[in-house]
């Protein structure tokens, strides 16, 4: 029984579109503004459009906190192409007015100035693998190791280095897994020979190795797919202004807790080779 | 050291929580009585083997699943372990009934301040905490919009801060900043601040630990704060022209709960301090003045009244005398210096706060004594590290150091409480203070400890208690920074050649 007004959807992302048409899919996660649904083995997340659009996600206009209403793990979920239902806590989403959002990251091209990396240069310490993190959490070691590796061109490297980063770290979406997110989206965004074949190798080594979470977003990194705030850094590192960019990089700090600062270290981390520049911060 | 002989760990099964609260619990756990060591993770493949290393994974952590979430301890005994897990589960539990945390929640900050000011129209301050490269940007909007800027980001250029105050004083805003770590504004505390009562002493300072002491202090006293506004460290630099510190003595002059001022700086360009000492005289209100190591003649001549130290300013303000070094202090202190060997001749200075460290630099000059301070929250040490005031680990490593160090005879330590400072800051150092003097006996030398605790009984870290942990761990607990560095000077007094 649905009882509250519909929540209307602003956007569903292209990527996840087709799961709507599944008859059913079952709660996985509950956030306070945040909801994720199991359907047909993947995830589906309902989340505040003020989040920024999700690569796996359908846009909310002011949702509820979920959690208060009391909305659990397992909770059954009535999926359609006009409204998904959540009957254990008579919650409905209105997408009959919700657009359509392609969250593939288009290759720009393009070079990014090494000075504009200076507004990267205090993320090691919001990172999970900052300070505030035990010093056995941080995996700088792994990081300098990509880094390197990627300048080597050796993608066999990489995904060694890659290896011991997935499910590394605190958090629901472990650090590690964060940053191989922002790091593959330069190769994707730069047009990188190693993007996909990269991207791919690090989803496949991560399925089972990390939380579901944290899976569902590598394994749209290896479709091309990304959140909006990691596209809008890149674009604007590639194409935009230093106005662009601090937007860009405010709103993406303020994803998470420390995912967002963790997804820039690895745009960091992946830019400071593409300009052949060394990373400061990333030591 | 506690001994990590009892590993004991539990699954909350498909928990998701972020990563700041997870590491905010761990360190809480490490902060507990018989905790060596504690981790909160997902218990991902790797995460599993870093607790491993760690001497954290039991065989109940190692069967977890990468959707679960463990909490791991290393601790002395069973009820120790036991208690931090229940903690543990506590904190969880709490973190769902607030709603505060899980990552996406954080969507409901405003991203902008458009935003925030559309949440909150009468808002005429803005606290500003962004990387310092964004901070005139967000400063400069907020200005334009009619509202003051309390600016906590540092690595703000100096030139976009003349730029700022400029553009504040044209507007008759207060920039407060950058690099401001306190104010209290009509008794709403920013920043590092102290839970003081409220009263009819004006604090206007470029000193953020100068001003938590002094307001503590004042409190102390009896007395209370109208406001403190602090201005930035720069604020007095011949470039800045101390353009903040005017504008804030005319708003004080202009208060009518401010009875008396106190103004605080590390030593001002000399143009800078006449500038301000001109514009006391003009002014009806009484001003008691601590600029570090200034020159108290040219106070009086302004007629103000110049005070050494911070404890000097916060006694004055508050019309209580100054009653010197108490007398049981300086006998427990020649009590210590019995005690030591003959090549230990010096004062060991640890410092979280910066002008508390500039003070006790300055008394113990005075005082001839052989010292070094460290102020462990100066940039050279914070790169990629939070203050020592929030994290004391790097403390703590250097709190050990100071036990193989055959000169030392005193650790000398401040500790700030208050908003933003850890929840146990006194707690959170006593076990290094332990090894370092365990160290220090095992190589056949007393180590004493002195310190202060800057904060106050309505501080959420509570005075007593910090000071209680304190006392246990052996140290001698001074009233004010100034008085522990007089004692400290007078347990090494006659000991250098």
């Amino acid at each position: 029984m649905v009882s509250s007004p519909p929540i209307p959807a602003t956007s569903v992302s292209d990527a996840v579109a087709p799961l709507l048409a599944a008859p059913h899919g079952a709660v996985h996660s509950v956030f306070p503004r945040a909801v994720n649904l199991a359907v047909d083995g993947r995830l589906l997340t309902l989340a505040d459009v003020r989040a920024g659009r999700l690569p796996n996600g359908v846009a909310l206009e002011d949702p509820p906190d979920f959690r208060a209403l009391g909305l659990r793990a397992g909770d059954r979920a009535d999926l359609g192409p006009e409204e998904i239902r959540l009957p254990s806590v008579g919650l409905a989403i209105d997408l009959s007015r919700a657009r359509r959002w392609d969250p593939k990251l288009a290759a720009l091209g393009g070079r990014a100035d090494p000075g504009r990396l200076r507004p990267f240069a205090s993320l090691g310490v919001a990172s999970g693998f900052g300070p505030r993190a035990e010093d056995r959490w941080r995996g700088w070691h792994a990081i300098d190791a990509l880094h390197r590796a990627l300048g080597a061109g050796d993608l066999a490297a990489m995904l060694g280095a890659a290896g011991a980063l997935v499910g590394r770290g605190p958090g629901f979406t472990p650090s590690g897994d964060d940053l191989l997110v922002g790091f593959s989206a330069v190769l994707t965004a730069t047009g990188h020979p190693l993007a996909r074949p990269f991207a791919r190798g690090v989803a496949e080594r991560a399925r089972g190795a990390t939380t579901d979470v944290a899976w569902a977003y590598l394994d749209h990194a290896a479709r091309g797919e990304y959140a909006e705030h990691v596209g809008a850094v890149l674009r604007a590192l590639l194409v935009g202004s230093d106005g662009d960019l601090a937007i860009a990089v405010g709103r993406a700090l303020a994803w998470g807790a420390t995912s967002g600062a963790d997804a820039l270290t690895g745009i960091a981390v992946a830019i400071g080779w593409v300009d052949g520049a060394l990373l400061e911060a990333a030591a | 050291m506690i001994a990590a002989n009892l590993v004991r760990s539990r699954v909350f099964a498909n928990s998701y929580r972020d990563s700041v609260e997870l590491m905010r619990i761990a360190a809480e756990l490490e902060g507990r009585g018989g905790i060596n060591r504690a981790g909160l993770v997902m218990a991902t493949p790797a995460n599993q083997g870093v607790l491993r290393e760690a001497g954290l994974l039991d065989a109940t952590a190692a069967a977890a699943g990468p959707n679960d979430l463990v909490v791991a301890v290393a601790a002395a005994d069973e009820d120790a372990a036991d208690g931090a897990i229940e903690r543990a589960a506590a904190l969880l539990q709490g973190a769902d009934r607030d709603g505060a945390r899980g990552g996406e929640s954080r969507a409901f900050v405003p991203t902008t301040l458009g935003e925030a000011v559309g949440e909150l129209p009468g808002a005429n301050v803005c606290l500003i905490s962004t990387p310092g490269t964004y901070a005139t940007a967000e400063a400069l909007k907020a200005l334009k919009r009619g509202m003051h800027v309390f600016l906590f980001s540092d690595n703000v250029p100096l030139e976009d801060e003349i730029e700022l105050k400029a553009l504040a004083a044209r507007k008759g805003l207060l920039l407060m900043g950058p690099d401001c770590g306190t104010a209290i504004l009509d008794g709403v505390p920013l920043g590092f601040a102290n839970a003081v009562r409220r009263g009819s002493v004006g604090l206007i300072g470029a000193s953020g630990t100068g001003m938590q002491q002094v307001s503590c202090l004042v409190d102390r006293a009896g007395a209370g704060i109208s406001q403190a506004i602090g201005v930035g460290g720069r604020d007095l630099d011949e470039r800045v022209g101390g353009v903040m510190m005017l504008a804030a003595l005319a708003r004080l002059e202009a208060d009518p709960a401010t009875k008396v001022m106190v103004l605080i700086s590390k030593p001002p360009a000399a143009s800078v301090a006449a500038r301000v000492l001109d514009a006391i005289r003009s002014i009806g209100t009484p001003v008691v003045v601590n600029f570090l190591g200034g020159d108290p003649a040219a106070v009086r001549a302004a007629g103000a009244t110049p005070a050494a130290t911070f404890e000097e300013a916060a006694l004055a303000a508050s019309g209580s005398r100054a009653a010197g070094l108490d007398p049981a202090l300086v006998e427990a202190a020649r009590a210590e210096g019995a005690r030591l060997a003959p090549t230990q001749d010096a004062v060991r200075g640890l410092f979280s706060g910066g002008s508390l460290a500039g003070e006790a630099k300055l008394l113990l000059k005075a005082a001839h004594a052989s010292f070094t301070v460290i102020d462990l929250g100066d940039d050279e040490y914070t790169v990629g590290r939070p203050h020592p005031m929030i994290d004391p680990r790097l403390r703590s490593e250097h709190i050990v150091a100071i036990g193989d160090d055959p000169a030392a005879a005193v650790l000398l330590l401040d500790i700030v409480l208050g908003t933003a400072s850890h929840p146990d800051p006194a707690g959170a150092l006593t076990p290094a203070i332990a090894e370092a003097r365990a160290r220090a006996a095992a190589a056949g030398r007393y180590l004493a400890v002195v310190a202060s605790v800057c904060g106050t009984a309505a501080d959420a870290q509570g005075l007593e208690r910090q000071e209680a942990e304190l006392h246990g761990a052996g140290a001698i607990v001074a009233p004010s920074n100034a008085q522990a560095a007089a004692v400290a000077a007078t347990i090494v007094e006659g000991r250098r050649a």
